[in-house]
């Protein structure tokens, strides 16, 4: 079960705002998502094998040309010379 | 009361790969901002990404270095969290199954060996760099965005300070000598989280720990732990109780601040990478990069032991780093007797590399160069103060030693008549230090040695002086 609390943390952690209403509606969401998800538990996978096949590929060392800093930037809301700006941070 | 020291480290290392650990952009330090970035590393929508080899291989030279048990399939984990100097608002690292685990890295501290437990090494990439601007905003620059970093991740083993710095110049020298980063601290190519707590001496539990991150230079991170220490030891002394937080040193002040409050802790929500299958490494290319590994500093010390029979003090000082071992190597190999290469290395070298700035060591001297300069001074053609001054010249110029004396008529002054005229006026002017010495004090005769190396600027050749100024007052 997804309580008020969880969906509250997600949405902060996701630096969202929502309504109350909006908070409701979510919740009754992410419940069904998870019972949904609850019918495929039910499903007797003893004698599946592992269905994962490790086929992760890598790549070389090898340097390609980087994106136009220009182009990087076109959809930026502010930027000075290259570099994007944001609203100032401090940790 | 008197307390037990735990500390324990989380090291970062930024690999010097070629490209990025997720995209083929350029890994360089520097550059205007932005300049080496592409969809991948700024997280334009659906780019997607692909894993460096090297990167890994690096990885796995490093826990090869460090003892560590390599896992043969892992995989990328995303952990969460939202921060501008992160495009995706996760970051691509390893939490279940790193690359490492289990390693054991061996040092000294006077005299005494020490080993200190690896619980892992993971891969994962970089953040990129936040300038503060001035007006109340922020630049981000994603250039270092994706490097390829290394986190290593030590057991709460450490008992001291000494212990610590001890074992950050070890795994910096090793890391240096595998060749897969050159540790620059100042350009934050090792960065360190330190966690500190106290515990009764004897007590089985760990007391609450504070952690100190991003301590960005050797001197820092000692200053920032003997800080802590004092400030927990006041705590404790006082009734207090330690607060479990995250402290930012201040290098400027000296002080440790409050960096997040609990409340505030962190939630990563970590879960493997979708975008990233498992990897899986074959016995074959875990061999292939076990032969690479260069002789490291350890072994590198038992071999000078042995081949050249130095004392273990002297070994350590050449072997330790691989600037210094590197050159001694070709000291040797130009033709310069060893122990009189330990004893430059050791002497006059070692004083210009410490009025050098900054924490890396730079040896532009040329061996063969050198080598000539050793060649001179034993041949008796220059005195050993001549020849310090002729290394002064040629250490980063690469002239001729031997035009250098030439030019600076720094010739040796072993002419037995000319000497004996020098010390001849010497006895005559100083007729105290005459008799202290012939009624048995030794360090008179120091006097007239320094006299004459004075009067003839350190050119005179040491062994002739002294056969003749015991042979005048002898008398």
């Amino acid at each position: 079960m997804i309580s008020r609390a969880d969906v509250e943390n997600t949405a902060k952690l996701s630096r969202l705002e929502f309504s109350k209403e909006e908070l409701d509606q979510i919740q009754v969401d992410m419940n069904s998502v998870i019972s949904y998800m609850e019918i495929l538990n039910k499903v007797n996978t003893s004698k599946v094998g592992d269905l994962v096949r490790e086929i992760g590929e890598m790549r070389e060392d090898e340097i390609c040309p980087s994106v136009d800093p220009e182009e990087l930037l076109k959809n930026a809301p502010k930027k000075e010379g290259t570099a994007f700006v944001v609203p100032k941070v401090i940790d | 009361m008197d307390y037990e020291v735990v500390i324990g480290l989380e090291t970062h290392i930024e690999q010097n790969t070629k490209t990025k650990m997720f995209c083929s952009c350029k890994n360089e330090f520097g550059g205007a901002p932005n300049t080496n970035c592409c969809e991948v590393c700024t997280a334009m929508p659906g780019a997607l990404p692909v894993i460096n080899r090297q990167a890994v291989y690096n990885t796995i030279k490093a826990g090869l270095a460090t003892n560590c048990e390599i896992s043969k399939t892992f995989y990328f984990d995303r952990k969460g969290y939202f921060y501008p100097d992160l495009a995706k608002a996760y970051q691509i690292s390893q939490l279940y199954v790193p690359i490492c685990k289990n390693g054991k890295v061996e040092f000294e501290v006077n005299g005494k060996q020490y080993a200190i437990r690896l619980n892992r090494i993971h891969l994962e990439e970089d953040a990129g760099k936040l300038v503060h601007g001035l007006f109340g905003e922020t630049l981000v620059d994603f250039n270092r965005g994706g490097v390829p970093l290394m986190e290593i991740v030590t057991e709460p083993d450490f008992r001291s300070v000494e212990q610590v710095m001890a074992y950050l110049d070890t795994i910096k020298n090793i890391f240096k000598a595998i060749g897969v980063s050159e540790c620059r601290m100042e350009r934050g190519q090792l960065r360190c989280d330190v966690n500190v707590s106290l515990r009764p001496f004897g007590s089985p539990n760990f007391g609450t720990r504070t952690e100190m991150k991003n301590l960005n230079s050797f001197k820092a991170i000692e200053r920032a732990i003997k800080f802590e220490i004092s400030r927990q030891t006041k705590i404790l002394n006082s009734g207090g109780k330690i607060v479990q937080e995250t402290l930012r040193w201040d290098d400027v002040v000296g002080q440790n601040y409050p960096m997040r409050s609990k409340e505030d802790s962190q939630d990563y929500r970590y879960f493997p990478d979708p975008d990233l299958l498992p990897i899986t490494i074959t016995d074959e290319e875990i061999k292939k990069i076990k032969n690479e590994l260069p002789v490291l500093p350890a072994q590198l010390k038992s071999e000078y032991k042995k081949k050249y029979g130095f004392s273990d003090y002297d070994a350590t000082q050449l072997s330790k780093n691989i600037e210094i071992s590197k050159f001694f190597e070709e000291c040797v190999k130009a033709g310069i007797e060893p122990r009189e290469a330990s004893n430059w290395i050791q002497g006059e070298i070692s004083n210009i590399l410490n009025e050098q700035v900054g924490e890396e060591i730079v040896i532009k001297l040329v061996p063969i160069n050198f080598a000539k300069l050793i060649g001179l001074y034993k041949a008796g053609e220059i005195s050993q103060a001549s020849a310090r001054q002729v290394l002064r010249k040629i250490w980063d110029s690469n002239e001729d030693p031997g035009e250098i004396v030439e030019k600076q008529g720094l010739k040796a002054l072993s002419d037995d008549t000319e000497i004996r005229k020098i010390v001849e006026e010497i006895i005559s002017k100083n007729p105290n230090a005459v008799n202290d010495y012939k009624s048995g004090n030794k360090k008179a005769l120091a006097f007239f040695v320094g006299q004459t190396m004075k009067a003839t600027q350190g050119k005179a050749n040491a062994g002739i002086v002294n056969k003749i100024i015991i042979e005048l007052l002898g008398e």
